[in-house]
Order: C-alpha cells, then sequence, then structure tokens
C-alpha cells in the first residue's frame, strides 16, 4: 500500500506539462503586483494578500515536489524549513520595532524581559536575517539528512522521521522561556524594509516578491531535475542500488537536493509571515506539513507545476471553504485525498492517464464487472 | 595462462549462526566465461554480494588486480574499480529512456553535483551508447521508457549499462531467468560476445544448457562450499554433483 508513494508517477503516456509558461506568468502577475501596488489602480489589498499566501504555499509545494517527485524522498516535516523562514523573518521585525519603540513585544514582558536575549543581535539588518535564513534552514537539513541518508533510511521510515522532528521542534516552540513567543507567537509586526506593513503599497509588493519568488523557485526546480543530476535523482527514486553499483555516491546526490528544498522552504516561509502578520508552533504541527504532500499528491507528483497548482487549489478552495463551513474542511481535504488516491494516483495535472482516460478506464472497468455480475 | 582478475580467498559469510559462505576460495582469470551454479540457497547471490560491496565477510579476502583489497571499499568505489553487476531482477531506472539510462552509466571520474548540472556528454561518449545499443540490439529502442520495455529487453538495456563502463569483472546474475528460448538464445549470443582479453565475465545461472553454452569452465557451489570446479562434461557427470541436484 506505501509502495505507491515512493513509486515512479505511473507510465507515463502524456509528458508532463512544460514549467516555461507558468513560470513566466508568475512573474508577470509579480511585476504587475508590484506596480499595481505603485500606481494604487488594481485589486484590494485582502485579495492582493490572499495571493501572496497562496504564491508562498505554491513555493512550499514546489520544495516539496524536488524532493519526493523527484528524487522519491517523502518529507513529512517540511514545515520545519517553512517555520525556520517564518521565525527569523519574525525576529527580524520584531527587532526592528523594538529597536523604534525600545519596548520589547508583549511575550517577552510577560516573561520579565526587559530586553531581547543576544540572540537577536544583527537581526534589524535584513541581508543578515536573509543570510541565516539560508544557512540555518541549510545546516538543519544538511545535519538531519546526512545521519538520515546514510544510515539508509528511507521510504516510510524516512517520512516518519522527519515528523518526529518537526513536532520536537513544536513542542520546543511552545515554550515560553525560548523567546519564541511560546504558545502565542510572535505578532504585531509593524513594518517590513521600512515599508508599513498595513498598506496596499506593501502588501502589493509582498504579494509581488512571493509571485516573483515562487516564478525563481519553479525556474531553478526545473532547471535541476532536467539536468543529469535531475536523471540521477529520478534514477535514485527508481533504483537507488543500481545507480550505487554503477559508481554514484548517493549520499552526496540526496542531500544536494534535500539541502535545496529546505533554503526553498525556507524562502517560503520567510515570504509567508509578514504576509499574514503572525507566527506561531502551529506552522510546525504536523497537519501542515501533511497537508504539504497532500497538495503535491493531488496536483501531481514530479511535475513542478502540478504541485504548485494542487497548492493554489487546495488552500484556496480551504479559504473559502473554512470561511463558508470551518468544520467541513478536514473531511473535504480527506475525501480529496481518497480520490486522487484511488481514481488519480498520478494527480491531477501529473503524467500518465489524464483525467478523461481514467475515468473512462473505470467506467469499462466497471462495465466488465457488470457484464461478469449478469453472466453468472 | 591467463593473467588473473579477481581472487577470493577463505571467504566466509555468516547470517547469525548460519554460514552462508564457508571458507570459500576461488580464482577468475581474464579472459574466460565462468559460470557459477548451485542449487537454491547455495550461496550465488550472497558471493557476488561480497563482492560488490553490498555484505561484508566475517573472514577472508576479495583482491581485484591492480585496484587491491576490495573489502576496504565502499560499493560505489567498486563499481569504480571496475566490477560491473547485473542484478537478479531487471535494475533499470524506469522513468528515464533507453538512452539516458546508459548516459547515467557513463561516468568518467567524480565530479561535483554543480558540474552535472551542466555537464553534456561529449561526442565520443554519445557514440560509446552508439556502439553499446548495437551490442544490445536496442537501437530502435532508444528514446523508449526503459518502463515500458518487455523482460528480455530490460535486462539487456541493464547489460548494457555495464558495458558502457568496460568492466573488468562483470558478474551477471541469473540473466536469462523469466526469459523465453529466443531471448535466451540471444542473451547466449550477446555474453559470449562479451568474452575479451580484459574482461573477466562470471554467470550465476540455473539454466543448465545456457550454462553449457556459455561458459569455459563450470563453478559448483553447495551450502557456502565449492563442491567441484571443472569444464561443463566433467560437472555433469560428477556423481556429488548429480546427488545435490537430484536430492537426497
Ligand atoms: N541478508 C540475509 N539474511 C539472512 N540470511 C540470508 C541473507 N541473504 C541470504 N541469506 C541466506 O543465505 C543463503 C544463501 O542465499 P543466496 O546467496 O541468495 O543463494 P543463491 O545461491 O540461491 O543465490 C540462503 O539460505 C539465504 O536464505
Ligand atoms: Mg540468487
Amino acid at each position: 500500500m506505501f509502495d505507491q508513494l515512493f513509486s515512479p508517477p505511473g507510465s507515463a503516456t502524456r509528458p508532463a506539462p512544460p514549467v516555461a509558461p507558468l513560470a513566466l506568468l508568475l512573474a508577470f502577475l509579480g511585476l504587475a503586483s508590484i506596480l499595481s501596488g505603485w500606481t494604487g489602480i488594481g485589486p484590494s489589498p485582502y485579495f492582493l494578500n490572499l495571493i501572496g499566501q497562496v504564491a508562498a504555499f505554491g513555493m512550499l509545494a514546489i520544495s516539496l515536489d524536488l524532493i519526493w517527485g523527484y528524487a522519491g524522498v517523502l518529507s513529512l516535516g517540511h514545515g520545519l524549513y517553512f517555520a525556520i523562514g517564518g521565525y527569523l523573518i519574525a525576529m527580524h521585525m520584531v527587532k526592528v520595532s523594538y529597536l523604534l519603540t525600545s519596548t520589547p513585544p508583549d511575550f517577552m514582558l510577560f516573561m520579565g524581559w526587559d530586553e531581547l536575549p543576544g540572540y537577536y543581535a544583527g537581526l534589524e539588518w535584513f541581508p543578515y536575517t536573509l543570510l541565516l535564513i539560508i544557512t540555518i534552514s541549510a545546516l538543519v537539513a544538511f545535519i538531519f539528512g546526512f545521519i538520515s541518508f546514510r544510515s539508509r533510511v528511507s521510504g516510510v521510515y524516512f517520512a516518519i522521521i522527519s515528523q518526529a522532528l518537526v513536532y520536537v521542534a513544536m513542542l520546543l516552540f511552545f515554550r515560553n522561556d525560548t523567546g519564541f513567543g511560546g504558545n502565542n507567537g510572535m505578532t504585531g509586526f509593524t513594518e517590513i524594509l521600512g515599508q508599513p506593513l498595513g498598506e496596499r503599497a506593501t502588501i502589493a509588493g509582498l504579494t509581488g516578491a512571493s509571485l516573483l519568488a515562487a516564478a525563481m523557485a519553479l525556474a531553478v526546480a526545473s532547471r535541476v531535475v532536467r539536468s543529469r543530476y535531475g536523471h540521477m535523482l529520478m534514477a535514485i527514486r527508481d533504483d537507488e542500488p543500481r545507480l550505487r553499483f554503477l559508481g554514484y555516491e548517493t549520499l552526496w546526490l540526496k542531500l544536494g537536493v534535500w539541502t535545496l528544498s529546505a533554503v526553498i522552504a525556507a524562502i517560503a516561509g520567510m515570504l509567508y509571515v509578514p504576509q499574514v502578520g503572525i507566527v506561531n508552533p502551529r506552522v510546525l504541527s504536523p497537519e501542515l506539513s501533511i497537508e504539504i504532500a497532500v497538495w503535491v499528491a493531488i496536483g501531481g507528483r514530479g511535475t513542478l507545476v502540478g504541485a504548485f497548482l494542487g497548492a493554489v487549489l487546495i488552500t484556496t478552495a480551504k479559504f473559502i471553504l473554512t470561511a463558508i463551513a470551518p468544520d467541513l474542511w478536514p473531511f473535504i481535504l480527506s475525501l480529496l485525498v481518497l480520490v486522487v488516491v484511488v481514481a488519480l494516483p498520478n494527480g491531477l495535472f501529473g503524467s500518465g492517464e489524464t483525467l478523461r482516460t481514467r475515468i473512462s478506464q473505470l467506467a469499462t472497468r466497471r462495465a466488465a464487472r457488470q457484464a461478469e455480475g449478469a453472466r453468472t | 595462462m591467463n593473467s588473473l582478475a579477481l581472487s577470493i580467498d577463505g571467504l566466509t559469510v555468516s547470517f547469525g549462526a548460519f554460514k552462508a559462505i564457508d571458507n570459500l576460495s576461488l580464482t577468475l582469470d581474464y579472459g574466460e566465461i565462468r559460470a557459477i551454479i548451485g542449487p537454491n540457497g547455495a550461496g550465488k547471490t550472497t558471493l557476488l554480494d561480497v563482492i560488490t560491496g553490498k555484505s561484508s565477510p566475517r573472514t577472508g579476502r576479495v583482491t581485484l588486480s591492480g585496484a587491491g583489497d576490495l573489502l576496504a571499499k565502499s560499493e560505489p568505489e567498486i563499481a569504480l574499480s571496475g566490477v560491473g553487476r547485473k542484478f537478479q531482477k531487471p535494475s533499470i531506472f524506469e522513468a528515464l529512456t533507453v538512452r539516458e539510462n546508459l548516459r547515467l552509466a557513463t561516468r568518467a571520474r567524480e565530479r561535483s553535483i554543480f558540474g552535472e548540472m551542466v555537464r553534456h556528454l561529449e561526442e565520443r561518449e554519445e557514440e560509446k551508447i552508439d556502439s553499446v545499443l548495437d551490442t544490445i540490439d536496442m537501437v530502435d529502442a532508444d528514446r523508449r521508457r526503459a518502463g515500458e520495455l518487455s523482460h528480455g529487453q530490460k535486462q539487456w538495456l541493464e547489460i548494457g549499462m555495464l558495458l558502457i563502463q568496460e568492466p573488468k569483472v562483470l558478474l551477471l546474475d541469473e540473466p536469462v531467468a523469466g526469459m523465453s528460448d529466443d531471448e535466451t538464445e540471444r542473451t547466449a549470443a550477446l555474453v559470449k560476445a562479451l568474452r575479451g582479453p580484459e574482461r573477466a565475465l562470471v554467470v550465476v545461472e540455473h539454466d543448465m544448457s545456457f550454462v553449457e553454452e556459455i561458459a569455459d569452465l563450470v563453478t559448483v557451489l553447495h551450502e557456502g562450499r565449492l563442491l567441484v570446479q571443472g569444464d561443463m562434461a566433467t560437472v555433469k557427470s560428477d556423481p556429488r554433483v548429480i546427488e545435490v541436484y537430484l536430492g537426497r
């Protein structure tokens, strides 16, 4: 039953959708959004903000597809890297407002701290924050990946361990004495890069940045998977021992893409948090990490475009449905997963059978069964 | 006399208290095709596992001429020193095309990930792929996805991937298992064509007529030990071989 999670996406009779049109469209929308911020013409800030959030999730989906869809490594803990980006950018914003107001945020006053802990040093500089986001996410991924891949942990076991790691991180971040805001997380941010967060121009700018970053992530990921290195990754997914016995040390090959994937996820988190205005340990909950895998599975593993569109589809549906019928959302999500697993193992946009051929296949099989039943 | 390619000395492999290989010594020469036969569980696959670095023995030595002690090396290092192995079940990269599979087998020296990102094969390397495609008789299947190939073609593709690497020692684990008569015949022709003065071929097989057709020398394993070694006629008429095959 689990095999299907790691096997190559079905027998491809149809090539995966091309990446370039989507990447160009996202880049265009990104520029348009920034322009809309400057001119004040265009959609409402609320709508712009939604698009920006969805784009950040799409980027997160791309990061997971890179390792799951291509290298066959399923992470059920990618929220960890998303959170690293999210928390660090939140710390940056907290530090900036502390310097402006010289009062620490509420969660620290509550702890009786009257200044920021030492590890906030330097975080008022955005380039330094960005550098930290990249190096810390890469380092955490590298260490975790090195230990797991070297001990040849793979498949379901790797997925479980990756989830355990994000869970441990969540417990840690729930604590109030860590300086990360505990249970309530960090919120009340006022500005980013000198721009007030509530203003439409800033919102449009963040949306534009998210769309452009998603376009970049698509371009980079697609460059990687179409290269010779990308073929090695697919070879690892299809038959890792074979590749080792051809003379490749797969440990390094896997670590490379694993680390890249973590960095992309962290940058997505960095873009997401200023847009929602809060970060709390819920980004580290196993639910979010599983949901990322669901986006990718529904969109189609190993296609990049499918993963992005899967995230767009599901998160948009979630925005709408949680507003109308919040209690129903978990059931709808589970139902969608079932439909995909049973009827569309390659996802909506995945290579392999198209939706139409798949439906007609199911129909003929049913007809055959009924004919069988009629005869007996 | 031919020169020595691989030598195995006093090899013992145990799983718990059970000895899958028990104090086995044997040598392989360049230019020969050796068949290793023996009933199921005789330790044939385990022997290949040790030579290629997949399992480590309790005692013994495995030496490849020119590359020294193989037991100290990792699986990829052993492959790069010139030992190629075909697995018992076809092992190829299903999502890639036949040519892409062969391109991945083209591996001259260690390169960084960034190096591999921008690497395209040289013309000389593509020509070598063409010639291997010709050898395994799959020129027309060049652009097909490996996952869509027939069982026989998958086996040949895997052999082709090994040929690209020009191994000094080529180990084939049950290459004709599950093949039709026609495919078996073509595989026999292929294996015979692979014989070369700078290569030792080892074929582990159950199919006796296949073994008879290709092998210079037959080694019979039984319960992890060398039972008999000689040409096919000698081996076939040996009472001990008849006994282990026809059973108690
Ligand atoms: N990893 C393992 N753990 C325990 N026993 C093993 C292992 N691998 C092989 N064996 C045992 O070693 C013996 C030899 O197996 P093998 O080399 O596969 O035989 P064959 O000659 O049929 O290829 C068998 O009895 C098998 O059950
Ligand atoms: Mg065997």
